[in-house]
């Protein structure tokens, strides 16, 4: 049984494709990684799962949250939903974090608008949700302003007020980017341990791929609007099958490989990144892949189970 | 007489230098009492976290800004602040920023960017044929020279930064975050052309990150800053093998690695 369902959304603005047929599921409590550069509609993805959507969004495909459609919900119901069963953090706490509102106000404001709370019992719950996030001085920290707190406080903040209803499933969008590395590998930590124990379910979008894979159990390479690789985070790491994960892997290792020669050339993907849209027919790895053939320019389907690859020339497989 | 030898070969020499913000009462000291000196050739990387002070270290070598207190040559000289002898400063050391689409013009075609600093600094040669080569060496197709900041994917842009760094023949490239805000795809890419061009021209590098990892690939020394002091200082590969300051450590130990 799946608590979250994507199948096959296709996504444009202004007659550009940004998502181009997006499946995956999601079971209770999974911790499934989102892996992709910039444009590859890794945060688009996460945005139509909330709803948030531009106006001008023209959206195909089915979102479903244990068995409810999402995507023809009206706004008001939506928003009961957003908070409540799905919540998400995005990259930037100072953005998303309400300057002239006390952090624990805010924290807060789930409690009352989803369950009623009182501003009293809100803000004793808020206390103790700031507490188990990490905060000291909780009571005392209910009371700043966000630019008060350093940003991984805010990121905190931000998590805390993620899990006050327990919801379903938390959509995490670069959460960690924008702190210091020492910081990170806390707040990381954190937002491991708390899924765990309230039970819910994890979609941990960012562009690193060791972020993701010490945190996740499953992973989901995305490129030019496509989920090109997905399968469990030991078989994708230690076997990837798709030249873009293959590729994307051996940066990654050559940047972070602490025993390599000193000075040494470090492993690259040719070309450049199209912008968003402007990815080409056919496989959207096309013009930076190794492997590539004539059969690449029609789209590949999605081959395997556990598993899932979108190459006609698979690493590793009898194609 | 063993300090003036080292400060013969000695580019950058600091002593004691410290720049705090803001008034009497409450001022902030972003760098405090720093002792540093960069030797001509040398690759060093500068390392720290958000309030370390690496932005303000980096500002006070490009001569954007001025120490509070201390003091800090260029070739055993007082940096200039203006005229004849700032420009020539300027020619001689240039700054590639984190963010090219925030450092470059979106007025300007890439070729007029490039070009700029040869006519800001009046250096000599025919600026037309300086492009062409520049973009050639940063790997750039030649009629990029004719399209704008927003015609062009970021790691692309970094690419027309550099460029535009290295036009007066600077003999050091001061690189601030220069690879963090790019793809992870196109960032090796970048990481090994900064590399390339370092050795090729005989560079002197001043590379500042956050991120160890980076530093490593580029670097032969490191210098660890924390709030403001500069808490370690050794050899990449001593860095690396033995760190000795707690905060090292630390930093060491966060980098994300992906499972074997």
């Amino acid at each position: 049984m799946s608590l979250l369902e994507v199948t096959d959304l296709r996504l444009s603005i202004d007659d550009t494709d940004l998502l181009r047929g997006i499946s995956f599921q999601m079971a209770p409590t999974e911790r499934l990684g989102l892996i992709g550069e910039s444009g590859s509609g890794k945060s688009l993805t996460a945005l139509t799962i909330m709803g948030l959507l531009p106006q001008r969004a023209r959206l195909s495909g089915s979102v479903r949250l244990a068995d409810q459609e999402l995507t023809n919900l009206t706004e008001r119901r939506y928003s009961r939903l957003r908070g409540d069963r799905i919540a998400m953090i995005f990259q930037e706490p100072m953005t998303s974090l309400n300057p002239l509102m006390r952090v624990g106000k805010q924290v807060g404001e789930v409690l009352r608008i989803h369950q009623n709370l009182s501003h009293k019992a809100s803000a004793s719950q808020a206390i103790a949700l700031l507490e188990r996030v990490g905060f000291d001085a909780p009571a005392q920290q209910a009371r700043a302003f966000p630019h008060q707190l350093s940003g991984g406080q805010r990121q905190r903040v931000m998590i805390a007020t993620a899990i006050a209803c327990k919801p379903d499933l938390i959509l995490a969008d670069e959460p960690t980017t924008a702190l210091d590395v020492t910081v990170q590998a806390q707040v990381l930590a954190l937002l491991g341990e708390l899924t765990a124990e309230h039970g819910c379910a994890l979609l941990l979008i960012s562009h690193d791929l060791a972020v993701v894979a010490n945190v996740c159990e499953r992973i989901q390479v995305m490129y030019g609007g496509v989920i090109v690789e997905s399968g469990p985070t030991d078989e994708l790491l230690r076997a990837p099958q798709h030249p873009y994960t293959r590729a994307l892997l051996a940066t990654s290792r050559g940047i972070e490989d602490l025993d390599r020669e000193l000075f040494g050339q470090l492993p690259t993907i040719p070309g450049v990144v199209a912008e968003a849209g402007r990815f080409p027919q056919g496989c959207t790895f096309r013009g930076r892949c190794e492997r590539e053939s004539e059969r690449c320019l029609s789209m590949p389907s999605a081959q395997g189970t556990q598993h899932q690859v979108r190459c006609w020339h698979r690493y590793g497989v009898e194609n | 007489m063993a300090d003036t030898s080292s400060t013969q070969s000695a580019l950058f020499t600091l002593r004691q230098v410290s720049r705090a913000y803001g008034g009497s009462r409450r001022s902030v000291t972003a760098l405090d009492s720093l002792d540093l000196t960069i030797n001509s050739g040398e690759r060093v990387g500068i390392v720290g976290e958000s309030g370390s002070g690496k932005t303000t270290l980096t500002r006070l070598l490009v001569a954007l800004d001025t120490p509070s207190s201390g003091e800090l040559l260029f070739k055993g000289q007082p940096l200039p602040h203006k005229g004849e002898s700032l420009l020539n400063f300027r020619q001689q050391v240039q700054i590639v920023f984190q963010d090219p689409f925030g450092s470059l013009d979106p007025r300007l075609s890439v070729g007029a960017s490039i070009t700029e600093p040869l006519r800001a600094l009046r250096v000599a040669g025919d600026p037309r044929l300086r492009v062409q080569e520049l973009l050639e060496a940063v790997g750039l197709p030649t009629h990029s020279e004719m399209l704008y900041p927003h015609q062009l994917s970021g790691g692309q842009r970094q690419r027309v930064a550099i460029a535009r760094a290295l036009a007066p023949r600077p003999s050091t490239l001061v690189a601030d975050e220069a690879v963090s805000a790019l793809d992870v795809s196109v960032r090796a890419q970048v990481l090994n052309l900064i590399a390339n061009l370092v050795n090729e021209l005989g560079l002197t590098l001043v590379f500042v990150s956050h991120d160890l990892a980076v530093i490593r690939h580029i670097c032969s020394r490191v210098v660890v800053l924390y709030r403001g002091k500069l808490v370690e200082e050794n050899t990449t590969e001593m860095l690396f093998t033995h760190p000795q300051h707690p905060y090292t450590r630390e930093l060491l130990a966060s980098i994300p690695r992906l499972p074997e």
